[in-house]
């Protein structure tokens, strides 16, 4: 391959998106990594003007206490290796880049992604058990801005970056292949579900509801069950025509001006369609940048989204407290289930009441992990590195830590209300061949067992 | 000379306060009067009371042309026993005065321990002779 | 020269390290950027400010916290060496009576026993954190000499006045090491790790609005379950 695949430009086009995937698992494009020339000047510039004094304070006042150590799974699950301490990551590439003021080369570069993507999940628990507040989890999303500005993004983050700035999702849906699964979900399932709907860019409904990109993709199934669900329930509700994906691979690679980009397009549906509340899938990671980070990020001063947006687990519990939505108590889920705490919307949004009102009603023997909630461990999957071929050997360490506190329970069922765990967890039991304990989204479980209301028609196929 | 009178005066007042004073006190090497301030009394106190030379005191007052009243004053009674106008400070600031007096004279005078060196001053009985040079 | 050195140097000192950790603390808030940390800083007071204070507050409670829970031993060694090192510095007599003559501000002071005690306590806390420094294979990783100057820039005004009172012969000399080491902690304060003396409270305080300004503070209220 002869052109260039790896510079600090981002993917914008169709073509370069191909012409980067067509390269297989990036060979050529980590090998034109390393030739990358930094640009010391625009390096130290941007760490001039956008590492302040939060940041350097934290660096500057770390005690080296190593009280972050034994909070950090991938520390746990290296046998406590000193090298996967979170202060120690972040001393040794942020802390470094700072103190040379950007004087670097590429090699420290592709050691600084190594660490800020193979390393760290940016699932912010060491930055719960640190006496001066130092959250690591932030700086590495710091420094996976500053890395991906100059190149130094994993392969598949790069792309991830591009899709969403050529397609506005995270993966190659086009306005056209949306609007049509829609409506094909629709049709699908409009004979069991007669009256069934999935109403496009309707104006002034109840609720807008948005997903992740893999819904439609890979299970549109999915899709239809949020359809059946808000069926079921009475909702009023539609799905945008643009700014209808709210994942953002963009905040994973480091890419925050197409962070800025994705958020805009969801608000301005929210303009445009005017809903009361946005409610989006059981997805962690797009919580995170739609509803907790992305106000920032579309300049909203007061840190809210335009209207109030709900994740998924929070419109359930809502549905199921007001009765909207009521459970067939024979059906309750009878074998002994746990609950995956996501970081994103739980540790990093305070959601984790709202999935454990929901167990309440659909569990009949509910087992917490421990720890659990805002002390929750990391799936082992989060922040981008399920999606990385380049770190699969480190995950693989790192889910171990996940699957152990999942046997703890004796738990054969795993709630699992966010894409990134569902996919960690799908693969460690593959890995570690568990084959007792199975895992579910939340949708599939509550259509199993609701109670269809009278005025609800329904064939049972 | 009323000078010279005013001087024996105070001499003579001068032992007779000694007298008072050194019963609780006691005497060190040589002939030197070592004596305890015991104005203020206080109750609990946290740290010995004073103890420093009065010869010394006395001794420096008339090398540098001055006498008792450096350190005294003369009342209808006669010369006051407590250092100064100790007496006449509200009682929460006695300490204090004598703090700022004693050490103040001792940062002029270049002579003395300063007001860090609480336990120059402050020394058990038991142990004197040690610091109090 | 320990007139000097109490006096006019103590005076100096004091001044750096007052302005200088002041410095810090300000230079702190004015590089705040709302749009940079994504923290709306100036809304949200109805929980932002409880949000802040349980952060601080929290950590300053022994047990407080699931991170000092999880780590009794280290713990230990923070809290016995802080209790001293805040208590003894500010309300020792001697140090209280040379505060009040120097500067005029009056504070309370400890009764001396309980002085003594809290210095030990001090001194054993230091000890338990030198020990952990050398042996335990996470310190080992990240300890740097900037670590060794602070523990040895606390451990000196400790040690040296506790000589004071127990080693009366030397009695000068000690206090004179005494000086001379507490000040050198006060002028180096701003410009070491000992400037958490008052980053502690900033950084804890920005973290603690974080949560509940941005994240899950709409959900949870201002007190996140450190």
């Amino acid at each position: 391959m002869s052109q260039i695949l790896c510079s600090p430009a981002p993917l914008t086009t169709k073509e370069a998106i191909h012409e980067l995937l067509a390269d297989k698992g990036g060979a050529e494009y980590y090998k034109q990594m390393r030739q990358l020339k930094v640009n010391q000047d625009a390096l130290a510039y941007d760490l001039q003007s956008t590492c302040k004094s939060r940041t350097r304070t934290w660096l500057n006042i770390c005690a080296h206490c190593g009280m972050c150590a034994d909070s950090c799974f991938f520390y746990k699950t290296n046998n406590n290796d000193p090298k996967q301490i979170p202060s120690y990551k972040i001393q040794s590439t942020l802390g470094e880049l700072l103190k040379r003021n950007g004087r670097v080369d590429a090699e420290f570069m592709m050691h600084c992604m190594d660490v800020a993507w193979g390393q760290c999940t940016c699932c912010n628990r060491c930055g719960m058990y640190c006496p001066h507040g130092i959250d690591t989890g932030v700086m590495f999303s710091y420094l996976r801005g500053v890395l991906f500005k100059q190149g130094f993004t994993p392969w598949e983050m790069k792309i991830g970056s591009g899709m969403h700035r050529v397609y506005g999702a995270q993966m190659d849906v086009t306005e056209e292949d949306w609007v049509d699964t829609c409506e094909w979900m629709a049709d699908e399932n409009s004979d069991e579900w007669p009256g069934l709907e999935i109403p496009v860019e309707k104006v002034g409904a109840d609720v807008m509801y948005i997903c992740n990109a893999r819904e439609p993709k890979h299970y549109p199934e999915d899709l239809a069950q949020a359809a059946i669900l808000f069926h079921v329930t009475g909702t009023n509700w539609t799905v945008p025509r643009v700014g209808w994906e709210n994942t953002s691979l963009t905040m994973f690679a480091g890419d925050f001006e197409g962070c800025a980009m994705n958020i805009k397009r969801i608000y301005e549906a929210v303009e445009r369609l005017k809903p009361k509340v946005v409610v989006g899938t059981e997805c962690g990671h797009a919580h995170r940048a739609t509803v907790v980070e992305g106000p920032y990020w579309a300049g909203r001063e007061s840190g809210d989204p335009p209207v109030p947006f709900m994740h998924y687990v929070e419109w359930v519990a809502h549905v199921l407290r007001t009765g909207k939505l009521k459970i067939n108590p024979e059906k309750k889920l009878k074998m002994p289930c746990t609950l995956q705490d996501a970081c994103n919307y739980v540790r990093n949004d305070g959601l984790g009441r709202y999935t454990r009102e929901i167990m309440s009603y659909i569990a009949e023997d509910f087992r917490e992990m421990d720890p659990n909630n805002e002390h929750n461990f990391c799936c082992g999957g989060g922040g981008g590195m399920n999606g990385i071929g380049r770190y699969r050997k480190e995950r693989n360490i790192g889910l171990k830590n996940k699957l152990d506190q999942i046997r703890a329970t004796g738990a054969e069922m795993v709630v699992t209300p966010c894409h990134n765990c569902w996919d960690a967890i799908r693969d460690m039991m593959e890995v570690y061949e568990e084959h007792n304990i199975k895992w579910s989204f939340l949708k599939p479980l509550l259509i199993n067992m609701m109670e269809i209301p009278p005025n609800i028609e329904h064939v049972e196929s | 000379m009323p000078i010279i009178t005013l001087r024996s005066a105070c001499a003579f007042c001068c032992s007779l306060l000694l007298l008072v004073l050194v019963a609780t006190s006691s005497q060190s090497a040589e002939s030197d009067e070592i004596l305890t301030v015991s104005f203020p009394a206080i109750a609990n106190p946290s740290l010995p009371k004073v103890i420093f030379n009065h010869t010394k005191h006395v001794n420096y007052v008339d090398e540098h042309g001055s006498d008792c009243s450096r350190c005294h004053r003369v009342t209808k009674q006669g010369l006051s026993t407590a250092f100064s106008d100790a007496r006449l400070q509200k009682a929460g600031n006695q300490v204090s005065y004598l703090h700022q007096s004693c050490t103040g004279c001792h940062s002029k005078s270049g002579q003395g321990p300063a007001l860090v060196q609480c336990r120059a001053c402050h020394v058990e009985a038991a142990s004197l002779g040690a610091n109090n040079k | 020269m320990l007139q000097t050195l109490s006096g006019p140097c103590f005076v100096a000192s004091l001044l750096i390290f007052v302005v200088g950790l002041l410095a810090r603390a300000v230079w702190y808030v004015r590089g705040l950027d709302w749009r940079l940390e994504r923290v709306a800083y100036a809304y949200h007071r109805d929980r932002s400010v409880s949000g802040a204070l349980a952060s601080i507050g929290k950590w300053l409670l022994p047990g407080g916290t699931a991170g000092w829970r999880a780590q009794p031993v280290a713990m230990l060694a923070f809290f016995l060496l802080h209790f001293g090192a805040v208590l003894i510095p500010l309300f020792l007599l001697g140090h209280t009576v040379l505060l009040e003559e120097t500067t005029g501000i009056s504070l309370p002071s400890l009764p001396p026993n309980v002085a003594d005690i809290l210095c030990i306590a001090s001194l054993a806390g230091l000890g338990l954190l030198v020990l952990r420094r050398l042996f335990s294979p996470v310190l080992r990783q990240l300890n740097t000499w900037k670590d060794w100057l602070v523990l040895l820039l606390t451990f000196m005004p400790f040690f040296t006045g506790l000589m004071c009172k127990f080693d009366a012969n030397a009695y000068d000399t000690w206090l004179l090491l005494h000086v001379i080491t507490g000040e050198l902690f006060l002028v180096l304060a701003p410009f070491t790790k000992l400037a958490h003396i008052v980053l502690f409270f900033m950084s804890r305080a920005q973290l603690g609005m974080d949560y509940a300004i941005k994240r899950g503070g709409r959900a949870r209220g201002g007190v996140f379950p450190w």
